[in-house]
């Protein structure tokens, strides 16, 4: 990836991190060096769930004295949707699927635009892939591509192809762009089928998506790269 | 340049290749996005408990802490 590519991945995912969501507004941002975007976005990161997690954990105690449905309720009724992601985090697997299954996926994809992977991948791993698939559709279809990217390593095989199934091919190049865990990207182009690889190209021309097909190619290995470049 | 929210913790130093200005910008939304996370917060808080089963109320404030 180019220096300044990367740049411009970083500062989407910071800008969408502050709750900028024009990315634009943080244009001086691709000025400044990727790895010292992505150190400052992790701190913020940071500083952003520590100042909640005390709460969190509360809430989490809380939810211990409630059924799945009530918990349900007041996630979708009360907390809104960052909190639900924070509270998330703190709910064992089998209570947060419990609870999962009785929220409608248009709410899940505000909230799973609000969580930070790494701190439920228990919770995402005990979720069936057809509802992951279809939380991603919803995700893409209101713009959540950078908030997707944060996913893309933490999703098993099935989840992942799930989700493929669900996206549209521009889909896939914004996501691509912005992926945490650049290298399973080869993985997912591998995961398409009946000619998707080669249309990426023509999508990229049609989409303006020219940079994030270039930066798509240079994760891709010699197979899938071919796959791709057959339809340039 | 001042790195600490009104309360609270303190924020992180921005990217020092930034300009002075650009990086008081960058400052000033991070202290605002922890501000509006601090307000809603509180908010949901507020509203959840009114949607906890009437014979709950008491354990579930007490283990939130309000």
């Amino acid at each position: 990836m180019s220096a300044a590519l990367a740049s411009r991945a970083e500062a989407a995912k910071l800008a969408r991190l502050l709750g900028q969501r024009d990315a634009a507004a943080l244009a001086f941002l691709a000025s400044a060096p990727a790895d010292e975007l992505r150190r400052y976005r992790e701190q913020v990161t940071d500083l952003l769930y520590d100042d909640g997690a005390a709460i969190a954990r509360r809430a989490g105690e809380a939810a211990r004295l409630l059924p799945p449905q009530a918990i349900a309720t007041i996630a979708r009724d009360a907390l809104g949707a960052l909190l639900s992601a924070r509270l998330g985090g703190q709910l064992r697997p089998a209570t947060a699927v419990q609870v999962v299954a009785r929220l409608d996926v248009a709410y899940l994809a505000e909230v799973a635009a609000e969580l930070d992977p790494r701190r439920a991948a228990d919770v995402i791993a005990a979720l069936p892939p057809e509802l992951v698939g279809d939380v991603a559709g919803e995700m893409a279809r209101i713009g959540e591509h950078v908030a997707m990217g944060r996913f893309v390593m933490h999703l098993d095989e099935a989840a992942l192809a799930a989700c493929v199934e669900q996206l549209s091919d521009e889909d896939l190049l914004r996501i691509a762009f912005v992926a945490e865990g650049k290298e399973r990207i080869d993985r997912l182009v591998a995961g398409l089928r009946d000619g998707r690889a080669a249309r990426l190209p023509a999508c990229a021309r049609r989409s303006g998506l020219e940079d994030e097909l270039a930066d798509l190619l240079d994760h891709l290995g010699p197979e899938q790269r071919a796959r791709v470049e057959a339809g340039a | 340049m001042s790195t600490r929210a009104r309360s609270g913790p303190r924020l992180p130093e921005p990217p020092p290749s930034l300009a002075a200005p650009d990086a008081e910008h960058l400052s000033r939304l991070v202290a605002a996005a922890l501000a509006d996370q601090r307000r809603q917060t509180a908010e949901a808080v507020e509203r959840a408990i009114d949607h906890v089963p009437r014979l709950l109320r008491g354990p579930v404030r007490k283990v939130l802490g309000i």
